[in-house]
């Protein structure tokens, strides 16, 4: 039986798992942490732009910042699914990159605070709509679907992610597509 | 609308955002990839300072602590090796010059590297 290869939008080719890979990483393969990269950029660089409403810059920013992380912090990748582990890491980046916002803000007015202003459309049609309808989310709703439905975590990484109780996330995620259900239908999409 | 149907929906909407990602997906690749150098880089030189004061501090030879920086650096390169054995016997400035000249070298050259 042949090993399926996974194709890759650059036009590379790999067949080891994201476990092998990761054990390489932490070992100083940087091919090996390059490829993780490709593989997961997509995930994290979006969920930064939706957590962000927007900022592609900040977003950017915080993707950087988390595969850099890690890179540093792959002795401690345990197993379980990379993109859930990945995800983690990118939550608490958000989170600390925000309160150093918020810290900053007290002493500048001018300062800008991630996620607290008003969305910034990059694009027309659909898009737009969708990241509207997230914006117009209660945090933790939105946080629960940009992790759930945009990131494809379960439920049960969702909650070790945020640290939120099960029970918690799952209802943050009905409450999350009822809403944008009921948002998106008035914009038409849905 | 069921919500079986819309779950769908809402998860084509969140691929069809997802795939502008995809278009420069190599220039943030290799955005993270120089982030990592510079981190490495950064690593190295402060080992090898660290290295180097400690070295002096101790009163250890020079070319053993070149040799060292080379060992605990991770730098790996030859050169070390040379300008150990080449100080053997040099004033104190001379050894130091030269090692400043070498580690602006090598800082060159890892920087063109990554």
């Amino acid at each position: 039986m042949t090993a399926k290869l996974i194709e890759f939008p650059t036009g590379r080719a790999s067949v080891e798992s994201d476990p092998d890979l990761a054990a390489k990483a932490a070992d100083g393969d940087r091919q090996a942490f390059a490829e993780l990269v490709r593989r997961h950029q997509v995930t994290v660089r979006g969920m930064m732009r939706r957590l962000t409403r927007g900022h592609e810059a900040d977003a950017d920013d915080l993707a950087q910042a988390t595969f850099l992380r890690a890179w540093t912090q792959m002795g401690g990748y345990a197993g379980g699914t990379f993109r859930s582990w990945i995800c983690a890491i990118a939550y608490r980046e958000f989170l600390q990159r925000r309160r150093k916002q918020v810290s900053e803000q007290k002493t500048s007015d001018a300062a800008q605070v991630l996620a607290d202003g008003q969305f910034q459309p990059t694009n027309h049609g659909a898009k737009q709509d969708l990241n509207a309808a997230l914006a117009r989310l209660p945090e933790a709703q939105r946080v629960a679907i940009i992790l759930g439905v945009g990131a494809g975590l379960s439920h049960s990484e969702i909650s070790l992610a945020t640290g939120w109780p099960l029970g918690t996330v799952k209802s943050h995620i009905v409450r999350g597509k009822q809403t944008l259900r009921e948002l998106l239908s008035d914009y038409g999409v849905a | 609308m069921a919500i079986d149907k819309f779950d769908d929906e809402l998860a084509a909407l969140f691929e069809a955002e997802d795939a502008s990602l995809r278009a420069d997906a190599d220039i943030f690749e290799r955005r993270v990839d120089r982030a990592i150098g510079r981190k490495l880089l950064m690593r190295r030189l402060v080992l090898a300072g660290a290295t180097m004061i400690g070295g002096l501090v101790a009163g250890a030879q020079l070319p053993d602590i070149l040799l060292q920086i080379n060992s605990y650096g991770g730098f790996g390169l030859s050169v070390f090796d040379d300008a150990a054995e080449n100080i053997k016997g040099q004033s104190l400035m001379m050894v130091m010059i030269g090692v400043a000249a070498l580690g602006s070298m090598v800082t060159l050259l890892s920087a063109d590297r990554i």
